[in-house]
Order: structure tokens, then C-alpha cells, then sequence
């Protein structure tokens, strides 16, 4: 009765503070459009992603082809929205299981601390050495290509960094008295974690799984781009800036569209995870 | 145009927040004259560092905003006065000390050149001028001069303040603002300070206005006083005006909350409920809802201060109350009074509580929210946005019985709460030579070092020390939080140093602790019944549903929490309502044995107070044995049956805490009760000031870990360690000089 009202108040009151930063409210509802155009693909897609059109290539933006077609005479928009959904995907499962991975090894880090601590800090550190994409193009040239490849390329390339935030996060907590608490009252070191720590860290971990969702569609694009992410006649954004190169000079829409959607797309995560920590951010409750 | 150096008229603070205006701080006036000092006291959110920042006019603009009055110094009205004119001001003829002398240096940049560079910015000399003035200074507060080429982090907190003081009177200012200058620090230092301080004054006549919360402070440091409450003054009057002849029902109130070193008080007599919010201060007379002496007629009008010409022949001081202001009126309306219902319900929780234990009252149903007269009642003294509901709430409803008999008077309440007759006083917890070495960088850390006392069921035994004594670590490692590097604990007969396991979890069920913070001990994302039930969760003593709600609900009035806020999150609730959750947590269990962590330093005085007196009645109700542990003697006084004084990881002295304090034998713990202000102006105090700072206490040095500050010292003291020895009965110290000290 009460408890939920209560429950509910906190809810309200990140909403709240959410919905004073005009420029996140924004983003969000333009990831929400896209999202929706995206995942309904098959729905809203006015054309099959596959289907040539051999008498019309590379036909500008008009009523039948809003973005125009490629070089195959498939229409661009219909790529783009299955594209979108591949990438989207894609980055959602690879975001949750970096972070969630990450997470799980950086808890377990800060909460023991000592050895444990430095022999997963230091595995970490060896990963975090090599840049991430290049990370990712050494995991998908071993796995092969196809989205599930992809996918674990740059959910594996994530980890580290993952870990390192949940880590921070533990340490910081663990020094904390309620968790000294919590042992004095003879809670388990599971229990302390899962209802103490975990709880406790969620707002950080929620603000870089947004941040990554964008960071990972730039890294799937790139990969896809240098042809080793999702492979013709599937559509990707990057793989379709990439079949763009050639026509550069002649044909805009080709490069452009799929130029914007990333571009939107991550700028959309990214305002929006900003936002998301401002309303977060217990330091800014009143 | 005056002869005060400092006049404040009519003040106004404001500041603009999203939740609306904040009225911080409400018409003030005072006056500082040449060479005087005014102690500024009052409760946290009271407005009193927004006063003095105002002084400077440091008050950031937006969201503050000044609305009216004048701050006049030398004449000049410092609100009128531009940037660049303040800023020749400020440092130079008026300057600050602020709380915490941890954040108040640069920690990059030598001690020397901070206090330098004020000097440069203030006056025409160069660098090497400059140089020369602040080894001067340094010396004038006590510090080698040639200790300024060091670091702040090479420091003491004792010796940074000093720092920052030196700082502050670089350039001679005529008016020193001091913010609770000693609250970071621990007694004997704060001592120190304070002494400086005083002598400084008088060296240099500066003026100053003393900010604090402490009574005893200002007893020691001022010549005239003013109480603020609510961003308003609500007393003035010189020491002696305010210590004698006091008025107002809030300094009453705040006396009487004051745990005494020289009287044996068996309760103590706190204010009821809370400050209100500033952004929503009540109707009339701002402390009413609070106040014993309430009538209608203060909830209606609002006070002026006038002088309480009844009280003196004087001329009187002046008071912001109608019983001074306007008696015919005030003597005309009906009493309110607390008999009204007019406190929080925390408090009656606390004052009835043998009775709610023996069931004898009824409170509430299971429900928590449907009996109309304790839900109204409370609501209107937690929620002072709405005095007239509450007023009118108040005496609907004010035939509740419960209510009544809870505040009316308080003393049959302590009286009927009889004592578990018969109790048996058997050893429950036995110390053997118990040790606690931490490996630090630097060598081993001697945090607990060979302490050994036995503690009988049902007593309580305070451990008092300045911090870094060990005395957390202690209680720490008795619990078995911390894994013990050598020596025994005894639980009831059974060793359980080194218990593990199932049946540690058995003795976690029996030994609890209540910590410190009642910011950082509980988990900000869990509401207050969750809170409760997270120790009877976790043993798997219940699962969710309506037996936990109804033992969460049990707890809940045991300590005195409102039912209605057992769906409310930490950060709602105020220092003392969280400190009941953490009391309410230790219990859940039914422990028999609590280490309380110093679990009232974190508070004010008056809610200090209201937990004090909740652990006292809970610890004689169920026959519970406490470990004390704290830093204020004064609070362990009226608490304890016995004392034992830590110093850098070992004991010193350990007696019946009447015997200690009439006659402490071992030289600490005579200069820590001579350290503690007390807030009683007639007692001429003989002062023995502990020179010099603790000893660190990694790998201290062979022999009595006193001896760098003891004035009785010999070579002996430094080359053997003293033996703790039972020199009167039931009196144990450990001093090489004790009999030659105390002519035993």
C-alpha cells in the first residue's frame, strides 16, 4: 500500500528531474521513433531488404523511393530500417552482455579485493592495451563473420571496460558502513552483494549501458564497413557506406542516409545516457 | 558613528530554490564591539554560517539573495560595497576560520607560502617580506617556523587548524569569523585551540564572532551571546545574562539536553522533535510546535525580540518570546503545550515505550494509519508546512490518552518502567589481552593493544578515548567484524575469538553494533521497513508478508519511529530518525549484548539527546549490556556503570564512573576532563592543558605511550611500559606515578 506508493515516488522523481533536460527529452523520443521504425522494420519497410530492381540503380530520393535505391535498385530506406535493426540488436545483446559480464567480474573484484582484485585488474589491464577496435577486428577475423560473431567481437572487446566501472563502484561502496552492517547481521557475502552492492551501483551501470548502446553501433558499423560484420544481402548501415564508397562523387543518398542514421543514432544514446545521469545522480536530489 | 565594529541590522537571506523560497535567515540584528567576542549558537540549518558568511558577503547570489538590512562595519555597509572594495576587505579586515581545517588548505602548495601569499595580497612587501610575516605567524600560533616548508598532509588536524587561524590573522584583521572552529577536532586539541585562540585575542584585540553548537564553548571563549533558532535570533544577552537568567524556552531546551560533566542527571530533558524545514517554517512563533510553553496565541502571532525585563535588574536582555513580548495575550490564549500532542511522535515512542513493550497502550493497528488520533497528532508535529491542520488536528484530538501520559510527565513514565527484578549479574563477555595489529606501509599499526576487562550482563561499560585510540577497533573485533591478531574474547564463558561459520552467525544473532553515521550505515536505497527487516531476512527468521510487517512494525515503535514512514527512504528522514532505524536494526535480532559506535556524535545536541535517552531506556528495559564507545566523556557519564579511558591502543584507567570522575588518577584522563568545555560559567575551571599531540601508533615506542605529553614524566616512563594495576579498589590505572601523582 504505502511501500509501493513510496517506491513509486522515487520513480517519479527521476522522471521528474529527467524531464527538465529539454535536449535528453528530445533524444529520447528520437531514439524512440527509431527504435519503433527500426524493430517494425518488416512493418514499416516498404519494400523487401532484398529485392533488385535491375532498371532502376541508383535512382534519387522520390515518392516510390523516399531515400532513393543502390546500385542493386534496392530501395535505401527499406535498407536502412532493417540495417538499423541488425545494428540495434546487434548493440543492445553486445551492451548487456558486456555490461553484465563486466559487471559480474568487476563485483566480484572490488568485493574481495586483494589477489583476487589484482589478477582480474591486471587481466583486464592487458585488454584494455589494445585499442578497442582493433580488439574487435582480432575477434571477428578468429570468429568469422555474421551478426552472432559480431555480436560476441564487441560484447568480448566491451568486458574490461564493464568491469572496471562495477569495480569502481564496489570499492567505493565497500568501504561503506551499511555493508559492515549487513555482516554484523549475518548476512551472506552473495546476499550482501546482491541486495546492498548490486542495488547500489545500478545508476552508474545504467548510464554506461546507454553510453555504450551508441559506442557499439559505431563499432558494429565500423566493423561491417571494413567487411567484417554482417555480410550482403543483409543490410548494415556500415556495410552500406561501405558499398556507398564507390559511388561517392555521382550518388549522395547512397553515403548519406546511412551517415545520418548512424550519426543520429549515437548522438541519440549519448544526450540521452548524459541526461540519465543527471537524474541519477543522488547528489542532485533535494 | 558607532563604537561597534560590527553592526548587524535587519538582516534578510533568502534563497530562491526549486522547492520555492528558503528564508535562511530572518531579521537579525546584532552588534560586535572592538575586542569583543559573540557566540553565535544554534542547531544545524539555525542560518548561523549564512550569517556569517553574509558578513563578507560571500553569500553566493543566485540562488541567495539578500532582501533588505545592512551589514555595518567600520560604518561602512558592506552590502553596498562593490567587488574589488570587498575584496580589500575580506582576509585583511575581516577574516574567516572555517570548520574543517582538512579542506581549508592547498595540499600542493607549502604551508609557508599560503600564509604568505594572504599577506602579499594585503599589503605592499615582497616575496621575502611576506616569507619572514608568516614564519612569524607560524610561531605566534605555535608551530616551528622552519615546520613551514612541510605539506598540509604532513600535519596533525590540530596543527592545520593552527594553520589556518595563523592565516586568518596574517594580516591583523579587526574582526575574526569563526565557524565552528573546533568541531573537527578531537577534546584535548580542541583545548589547545581554543586557548589559542583566547590568547591571540587578547594579543592583537581582534573581535570575534564564534559560531558553534556548543554551549560549553561559548562559556569558555565569549562575553556576550546570541541563540539563533530558525534563521532568526531568538535570544541575546551577555554570558552571564543568557547562563543565569535564561528565557527563552529553546535555550532552556538546549540546557537541558546538555549531558553534564559535574551534576548526575538520570535523564536527560531533550527538546521534542525537529528543527523545522527553513522552506516551510510554521505560522506564528517559529519554535511553538516544539515548545512546552506554547499557547494559541504563539501559534498565531509572531514574536518580537524584547527585552525580558523581569528577569534582572540589568535593564534585561532581549528574547523573542510572548511570554516576554506580550504577556497579557499570551496569559489569555489557551495552553497548547505538548500535553496537546503538539511533539513528534518519535518522542512519545521514546517516552512511552516501557509501556508499549508490556502492551499496556495500544497505539496503532496493524494497519499503521487508520487510528485518527496518533496519525493527526504526529503528522502536525513532523510536517510544520501545515501548522493550523496541526493546531487544529492537534486539539481534536487532543484527549488521546496515549498521548497524554507519555508527555504530560515523563518522570512517572521512567519511574513505572520497572526493572527485570532479579537479574542475574553474571559475567557475559570476558576481554583477554586482546590484540589488533594493522599492516600498514609503514609498519604495524598497534590499533588495540593488550586490552583486557570482563563486562557483567546487564551493565555498561564505556570506552572513551580521542580518536586513533583504538577504541572502534575495539568494539570492532570483539564483534568478530575484524579477526582479532591476538588475546581472547570471552562470550558468555565460550571463546569465541576466532568463531567461524554457523556458529558465528549463532553469536551475530546475540552481539550487534549500532554504528556512528547514520548518513553512510544505512543502505540509501532500501525504505525504512525494509531496513529493519534486512537482519530478520537475512537469518531466515522470516519471510515476507504479515508476520514481518507486524515485527518491523514492533521494532519500529520500540524505538520511537512514526509507522507512517516505514515506506519512507533514509534520505527523507533527519540524523535521528535514521540513527532510531540503526538502533531498531541492532535490535531485530534480540541481541543481548550492543556495541554502540559513538552513536550520537554525529548528531545535535538536542536529538543527542532523544537517542541517548532511547538506548538508556531500551538497555534497563531488556536488561541489555552496552559497550559504550565514544569521544565525549560527558555523554558516557550518565550512561555507563563503568569507564575505561583508551589512549593510542591501550588503557589507562578503568573504574566506576562516579569514581572517575570525582578522581581520576591517571594524568590523561585528568587532562581530558579538564579539556572538555563545560557550560557553566560560575565554576572557575582549572585547566590542565595537554601539551603536544597523541603519539602515532604504528610501532609505538617501547614504555607509556603517554610520556611525549605527560608534565610528570621520567626517563622510567619512556623506557618501561606501565603496568595496569588495581591502585583502589575497583580502580585500575596504568601509570608509573600514579601513587607519587596522587599522593595515594
Amino acid at each position: 500500500m504505502k511501500k509501493q506508493a513510496k517506491r513509486h515516488g522515487q520513480l517519479y522523481e527521476i522522471v521528474k528531474r529527467f524531464s527538465k533536460r529539454k535536449i535528453a527529452v528530445v533524444a529520447f523520443f528520437v531514439l524512440v521513433v527509431m527504435l519503433a521504425l527500426c524493430l517494425g522494420a518488416p512493418i514499416f519497410a516498404p519494400y523487401d531488404y532484398a529485392l533488385q530492381d535491375p532498371f532502376n540503380t541508383l535512382a534519387m530520393p522520390s515518392w516510390q523511393h523516399p531515400f532513393g535505391t543502390d546500385g542493386f535498385g534496392r530501395d535505401i530506406f527499406t535498407r536502412i530500417l532493417y540495417g538499423g535493426r541488425n545494428s540495434l540488436l546487434i548493440s543492445l545483446f553486445s551492451s548487456l552482455i558486456s555490461v553484465v559480464g563486466g559487471g559480474i567480474i568487476g563485483a566480484i573484484s572490488g568485493y574481495y579485493g586483494g589477489k583476487t582484485d589484482n589478477v582480474i585488474m591486471r587481466l583486464v589491464d592487458v585488454f584494455m592495451a589494445i585499442p578497442g577496435i582493433l580488439l574487435c577486428v582480432v575477434i571477428s577475423a578468429a570468429l568469422g563473420t555474421g551478426p552472432w560473431q559480431t555480436c560476441a567481437a564487441v560484447a568480448i572487446g566491451g568486458i574490461p571496460g564493464g568491469a572496471r566501472i562495477l569495480r569502481a563502484q564496489v570499492l567505493a561502496l565497500r568501504k561503506q558502513e551499511y555493508i559492515e552492517a549487513a555482516g554484523a547481521y549475518g548476512s551472506s557475502d552473495m546476499r550482501i552483494v546482491l541486495t546492498h552492492v548490486v542495488p547500489n551501483c545500478l545508476a552508474p551501470v545504467i548510464v554506461d549501458t546507454t553510453l555504450r548502446l551508441g559506442m557499439n553501433i559505431m563499432m558494429i558499423s565500423g566493423l561491417a564497413f571494413i567487411g567484417l560484420g554482417v555480410q550482403a544481402p543483409h543490410a548494415e548501415w556500415g556495410a552500406m557506406l561501405n558499398s556507398g564508397r564507390e559511388y561517392i562523387r555521382d550518388f549522395w543518398p547512397l553515403i548519406t542516409f546511412p551517415g545520418l542514421a548512424i550519426v543520429i543514432s549515437m548522438l541519440g544514446f549519448n544526450l540521452f545516457g548524459d541526461g540519465l545521469r543527471d537524474a541519477l545522480d543522488p547528489k542532485l536530489k533535494t | 558613528m558607532t563604537d561597534h565594529l560590527l553592526e548587524v541590522n535587519n538582516l534578510n537571506i533568502r534563497f530562491n530554490t526549486s522547492e520555492g523560497t528558503v528564508c535562511a535567515v530572518n531579521d537579525i540584528s546584532f552588534a560586535i564591539s572592538p575586542g569583543e567576542t559573540l557566540g553565535l549558537v544554534g542547531e544545524t540549518g539555525a542560518g548561523k554560517t549564512t550569517t556569517a558568511l553574509s558578513i563578507m558577503k560571500l553569500v553566493a547570489q543566485p540562488p541567495g539573495e539578500y532582501h533588505g538590512g545592512s551589514v555595518l562595519f567600520d560604518g561602512k555597509d558592506i552590502l553596498q560595497e562593490t567587488e574589488g572594495r570587498l575584496r580589500h576587505i575580506r582576509g585583511k579586515d575581516i577574516a574567516m576560520i572555517f570548520q574543517d581545517p582538512m579542506t581549508a588548505l592547498n595540499p600542493v602548495m607549502r604551508i609557508e607560502d599560503q600564509i604568505a601569499e594572504v599577506i602579499k595580497l594585503h599589503t605592499d612587501c615582497s616575496a621575502a617580506e611576506a616569507l619572514i610575516g608568516a614564519a612569524e605567524m607560524l610561531e605566534t600560533v605555535g608551530i616551528p617556523a622552519d615546520r613551514g616548508k612541510e605539506y598540509p598532509h604532513q600535519f596533525s588536524g590540530g596543527m592545520k587548524q593552527r594553520v589556518v587561524i595563523a592565516m586568518a590573522l596574517a594580516c591583523s584583521p579587526k574582526l575574526l569569523l569563526a565557524d565552528e572552529p573546533t568541531t573537527a577536532l578531537d577534546v584535548t586539541i580542541q583545548a589547545q585551540v581554543l586557548d589559542m585562540i583566547r590568547d591571540m585575542r587578547v594579543k592583537l584585540g581582534t573581535s570575534m564572532l564564534l559560531i558553534t553548537h556548543d554551549l560549553g564553548v561559548v562559556a569558555e571563549t565569549c562575553d556576550r551571546v546570541a541563540i539563533m533558532y530558525a534563521g532568526e535570533i531568538v535570544e541575546q544577552g551577555t554570558l552571564e545574562q543568557i547562563f543565569h537568567r535564561v528565557a527563552h524556552p529553546y535555550t532552556i531546551g538546549l540546557f537541558g539536553s546538555l549531558p553534564s560533566l559535574d551534576k548526575k542527571v538520570e535523564r536527560l530533558n531533550p527538546i521534542v522533535g525537529l528543527m523545522p524545514d527553513a522552506a516551510n517554517l510554521p505560522e506564528g512563533c517559529k519554535f511553538h510546535p516544539r515548545c512546552p510553553k506554547a499557547r494559541r496565541y504563539c501559534a498565531q502571532v509572531h514574536p518580537e525580540l524584547s527585552p525580558a525585563m523581569s528577569w534582572g535588574d540589568d535593564g534585561g536582555h532581549p528574547v523573542r518570546c510572548h511570554m516576554f513580548a506580550a504577556p497579557e495575550p499570551y496569559e489569555a490564549s489557551e495552553p497548547l503545550g505538548l500535553v496537546d500532542g503538539l511533539f513528534d511522535e518519535d518522542f512519545t515512542g521514546n517516552m512511552n515505550m516501557a509501556y508499549l513493550l508490556e502492551g499496556k497502550i495500544g497505539r496503532r493497528d496493524e494497519d499503521g494509519a487508520d487510528v485518527p488520533q496518533g496519525a493527526d497528532v504526529h503528522q502536525g508535529a513532523c510536517l510544520p508546512q501545515d501548522p493550523g491542520g496541526q493546531r487544529d488536528g492537534a486539539s481534536a484530538t487532543g484527549s488521546g490518552t496515549n498521548v497524554t501520559v507519555g508527555a504530560s510527565d515523563p518522570e512517572d513514565v521512567a519511574g513505572a518502567d520497572t526493572q527485570p527484578a532479579g537479574a542475574p549479574t553474571t559475567t557475559l563477555l570476558e576481554v583477554r589481552n586482546l590484540k589488533k595489529y594493522f599492516q600498514t606501509p609503514s609498519g604495524m599499526l598497534h590499533a588495540v593493544d593488550n586490552v583486557s576487562f570482563t563486562l557483567d550482563r546487564g551493565k555498561v561499560l564505556g570506552v572513551v578515548g580521542e580518536s586513533g585510540c583504538g577504541k572502534s577497533t575495539l568494539g570492532r573485533t570483539i564483534l568478530g567484524i575484524l579477526d582479532a591478531t591476538d588475546g581472547q574474547v570471552l562470550y558468555a564463558g565460550e571463546d569465541i575469538t576466532h568463531a567461524k561459520g554457523r556458529r558465528r552467525k549463532e553469536l551475530q544473532k546475540k552481539m550487534q553494533i549500532i554504528f556512528q553515521d547514520p548518513y553512510s550505515s544505512i543502505d540509501p536505497r532500501m525504505p525504512v521497513w525494509r531496513l529493519i527487516a534486512d537482519p530478520l531476512l537475512a537469518n531466515g527468521m522470516y519471510r515476507k508478508g504479515k508476520e514481518l510487517t507486524r515485527e518491523v512494525y514492533r521494532l519500529m515503535d520500540t524505538v520511537g519511529l512514526a509507522r507512517r514512514l516505514s515506506g519512507a527512504y533514509p534520505h527523507e528522514l533527519d540524523g535521528g530518525r535514521r540513527q532510531r532505524i540503526g538502533v531498531a536494526r541492532a535490535l531485530a535480532l534480540n541481541p543481548d549484548f550492543i556495541v554502540c559506535d559513538e552513536p550520537v556524535s554525529a548528531l545535535d545536541v538536542s536529538i543527542q539527546a532523544q537517542i541517548l535517552n532511547l538506548l538508556q531506556d531500551l538497555q534497563a528495559e531488556k536488561n541489555l549490556t552496552y559497550i559504550f564507545v565514544t569521544h565525549d566523556l560527558s555523554v558516557v557519564k550518565h550512561i555507563s556503570d563503568d569507564i575505561l579511558v583508551m589512549y593510542v591502543g591501550s588503557m589507562v584507567e578503568k573504574s566506576h564512573t562516579d569514581a572517575l570522575f570525582e578522581a581520576p588518577l591517571h594524568p590523561y584522563t585528568k587532562g581530558l576532563l579538564s579539556a572538555i568545555p563545560v557550560a557553566n560559567i560560575d565554576v572557575p575551571k582549572q585547566r590542565i592543558l595537554l601539551q603536544g599531540e597523541l603519539q602515532s601508533p604504528i610501532e609505538p615506542a617501547p614504555g607509556c605511550r603517554f610520556a611525549n605529553r605527560c608534565s610528570y614524566a621520567t626517563p622510567e616512563c619512556a623506557a618501561a611500559e606501565p603496568p595496569f594495576e588495581e591502585v583502589m579498589p575497583g580502580h585500575f590505572v596504568a601509570c608509573h606515578k600514579v601513587r607519587e601523582i596522587n599522593a595515594l
